[in-house]
């Protein structure tokens, strides 16, 4: 195991790079100039040229991302193009908005998505499967917002239940924290939890179909004993993938449910970068995102290795 | 409703650990504003004068001069109580006395001119703005001289802005100055409770000198991005006003809220190319006219903005030199537009228009109508923020880059003017080059106005550019709460604002 982790960690180095770099180029070509938006309309030539020589826009483009790359290593991800903010408070102010969005988006998905699922499969063809299937398909087929829409009038408008907007911290306040994302995250996990169903589903039903399924049977080991030792354990190696999939779904589509709810979310920080078009803090959100998704990615190796001990071996 | 709010409710109080739901009643003293504007700088000497500058800024510093939201150009006392013009160059402010900063530094005519001088030797964004002056001079404790190289009649104006803002001396050499001001405005900044683009906290000041902030209110700006969360944020109490679009505007009104609305930003097709070059026909007024008879701008006004837009064909707004006889020039008449094309020898037309992307309804409507007079133009979404950086090169024959309410002074020579910075073609201008030359430098203001008058009839019947509408900003608020409500630049003018007696006391 120790090995495996240690060979996708040592993966990751060239991907981070490959992926920095790519961004960092690709933030120079949007068009537009962040010197317009701070300097407005009215500045002069030389005005565009001392910016550009503070914000060291004026060096080529290579040395620009040298120095950048020489600066992260050292874990500084620069400065916000408009004052002293630094990148990394930035995202480290953000970052738990998501990621609590994220985790309660993936609670409320596992805990409807994989008993329902579960039923679902077992039951297979009956009742009870048929309406699993018809509310996991009508719910993967809504967008989060318009969820998130439906669930703020009557709960937050109406009977002001759960706040409309803002975030709580959980070191704060946790009460107020679950408050905070309840609606956010409840929005985020109607899909996922159609997603994981659907999943669960089908996953048990191959299972359950398996050899070593009948022989279990037919050695007379009693029907529950067969569905939780035997059959969920194996249904879990591509529900893992599954929910590796869906968490980091669940990132792109908190940066949609946080526009709705008006939280700081660290969606909220790239849209506001990209608008501003505040280069250092875009790099920073790109960068820092993909290191969550590789995190996440690397959670799954390891949990697909603990499963399934083919891999670790492979 | 009622019985599966009772289920709900019982459920929302376990997942939150037994607290009581959220109630927006509890602090409703506090004036808690809803903005898409997030901080930029809390330095004002290297702050824009945009909307993170009415927002914020004013909050916690005090200029030499306050903003006038019934004309840009009589500005009201501020740290000065009261300033004469000693000759057509030189300007004497007497100081108030008796203010401190933050920091307890006391203010008076070095610090004044401590600030002055720093603002042009940092040589911020609005730098230009004051570009005429100088030197500064201190002729005792409480007067304070500024000298310019020229008669500016626009100083005053613009020292409303970042430019003359007021910092503590002691602050000048802070490098968190940014993000932690030291003024000496109404309200003192809470950095340590509030979350950059999340939430801001100001605590009023106590003993605060002059009469902002009348109720002493504490205040709170809530950063929303999305309008609609902002309106959201209203209706469930958790603020109570919001900077909101026209979209969100009637539910705020249908539920009950008070609207205050100001036009503040004109939309149109500017023409670059009116030597010709890129498009030869844009060259000839009449062709350039035509485009202004074409469009229905009341339609457009009511479909797309839901009638929160002036429905206007001129740039000015109502101040110094303002002609409302130019509001309806361009009436409504496609037939005259057909007319003025064909005087002009255009059977055919079409060029490229380039928007971004939030503009699209506005231009797809204007886009209908000129295809009916038989102009085609076709609209090219450009990233938001690029159209500045476009309106100073040759790559399109036009821009539609939206403009703030100013006068010719600051227009000039950005828009129009032979040397404007968006004048990429070098389009020459005489006329109304001398007419701003004079106005910009008299302080006459029966001269001024003749020639703003002037110069707008030529921008708008030369069609340099073709004035679609002025855009208003909106604020809804709950009137029971709040009084005094009225809108600066985008944003409401908070120093005034005051909370309603009784409302919120224990």
């Amino acid at each position: 195991m120790t090995k495996l982790i240690v060979s996708r960690i040592a993966g990751l180095v060239p991907m981070l790079l490959v992926v920095s770099f790519l961004t960092f180029g690709m933030l120079h070509m949007v068009p537009g100039d962040v010197r317009d938006r701070i300097l407005g309309t009215e500045a002069t030539a030389a005005q565009y040229e001392a910016l550009g020589e503070k914000l060291g826009l004026n060096d080529p483009f290579l040395v620009q991302y040298g120095r950048w790359l020489w600066r992260a290593l050292q874990g500084d991800l620069g400065t916000s193009a408009y004052n002293s903010r630094k990148v990394t408070d930035a995202v480290m102010d953000t970052l738990p908005v998501t990621l609590s969005l994220t985790i309660g988006g993936m609670f409320i998905g596992i805990v409807i998505g994989v008993p329902s699922g579960i039923l679902a499969g077992l039951n297979r063809g009956s009742t009870i499967d048929r309406v699993a299937v018809l509310i996991a398909t009508v719910g993967q087929a809504l967008p989060n917002f318009w969820v998130a829409m439906l669930l703020i009038v009557p709960l937050a408008l109406w009977w002001r239940i759960f706040p409309a907007t803002g975030f709580v911290s959980p070191l704060e306040n946790f009460s107020g924290w679950i408050m905070s994302i309840a609606l956010a995250s409840t929005a985020l996990g109607t899909s996922a939890s159609a997603a994981l169903a659907r999943q669960t589903r089908g996953a048990i039903i191959d299972v359950l179909q398996r050899d070593y399924i009948r022989t279990a049977r037919a050695k007379g080991l009693p029907r529950r004993l067969v569905t939780f030792k035997h059959a969920l354990k194996n249904a879990a190696i591509p529900l893992i993938t599954t929910i590796g999939f869906q968490v980091n779904g669940l990132l792109g589509g908190a940066l949609i449910v946080e526009q709705v709810f008006g939280l700081n979310g660290f969606g909220n920080l790239a849209i506001e970068s990209v608008r501003t078009q505040n280069i250092p803090m875009m790099q920073g959100v790109v960068i820092m995102g993909a290191l969550v998704i590789v995190a996440v990615n690397l959670v799954v190796d390891i949990m697909y290795g603990y499963v399934n001990p083919k891999v670790r071996t492979s | 409703m009622l019985p599966l709010r009772s289920l709900l409710l019982p459920l929302a109080m376990l997942l939150a650990g037994c607290s009581p739901p959220h109630n927006p009643q509890i602090d409703e003293h506090v004036i808690k504003l809803a903005t898409g504007t997030p901080l930029q700088t809390f330095d004002p000497h290297l702050a824009d004068s945009g909307s993170s500058f009415s927002t914020y800024l004013t909050l916690v510093y005090d200029g030499l001069v306050e903003a006038n939201p019934d004309s840009h150009w009589r500005p009201l006392p501020g740290l000065a109580r009261t300033w004469r013009w000693l000759n057509e160059t030189t300007i004497e402010f007497e100081l108030i006395q008796g203010v401190t900063f933050t920091d307890g530094a006391p203010f008076d005519a070095n610090v004044a001119k401590a600030n002055i001088d720093r603002m042009l030797k940092l040589a911020g964004p609005r730098v230009n703005t004051v570009a005429t002056i100088k030197e500064t001079e201190v002729i005792d404790n409480f007067t304070f001289r500024i000298h310019l190289h020229r008669t500016d009649p626009t100083l005053l104006g613009n020292l409303t802005g970042p430019t003359g803002m007021m910092i503590s001396p002691a602050a000048f050499e802070d490098e968190s100055l940014d993000l932690r001001p030291v003024g000496s405005g109404p309200w003192r900044y809470d950095a340590a409770n509030s979350t950059l683009g999340d939430v801001h906290r100001f605590v009023p000041r106590e003993n605060y000198h002059g009469d902002a902030n009348p109720s002493g209110a504490p205040l709170q700006i809530h950063v929303l991005e999305n309008a609609r969360a902002r309106l959201n944020a209203l209706i469930s109490g958790q603020v109570n006003i919001a900077i909101l679009s026209a979209v969100e505007a009637g539910p705020a009104k249908d539920r009950g809220f008070a609207i205050q609305r100001r036009a503040n930003r004109w939309y149109g097709i500017t023409y670059l190319d009116r030597r010709g070059e890129l498009v030869p026909e844009l060259a000839d007024p009449r062709v350039r006219r035509a485009i202004g008879f074409a469009i229905d701008r009341k339609a457009i006004t009511d479909a797309v903005f839901f009638g929160y837009a002036k429905p206007t064909g001129q740039p000015m707004f109502d101040d110094l030199g303002q002609d409302p006889e130019l509001d309806t020039y361009y009436r409504y008449d496609p037939d005259h537009a057909r007319r003025l094309l064909q005087s002009a020898g255009v059977e055919r037309l079409s060029f490229v228009v380039p928007i971004i992307s939030t503009d699209s309804p506005l231009y797809e409507a204007v886009q209908h109508y000129l295809r009916q007079v038989g102009i085609d133009i076709r609209l090219e979404v450009v990233e938001r923020g690029s159209l500045g950086a476009l309106a100073r090169t040759r790559t399109y024959p036009v821009n539609t880059l939206t403009y703030p309410t100013f006068g010719p002074d600051s227009r000039h020579p950005a828009i129009w003017g032979t040397n404007a910075v968006f004048n990429p073609f070098n389009v020459h201008g005489p006329r109304i080059d001398a007419l701003a030359e004079e106005a910009g430098t008299s302080l006459d203001e029966a001269l001024r106005a003749r020639n703003y008058r002037d110069y707008y009839h030529i921008i708008v019947k030369d069609a340099y550019s073709t004035v679609i509408l002025q855009l208003e900003d909106l604020v809804a608020y709950d009137a029971d709460v709040l009084d005094k409500v009225r809108i600066g630049y985008v944003t409401p003018i908070l120093r005034h604002m005051t909370v309603k007696q009784g409302v919120g006391s224990p």
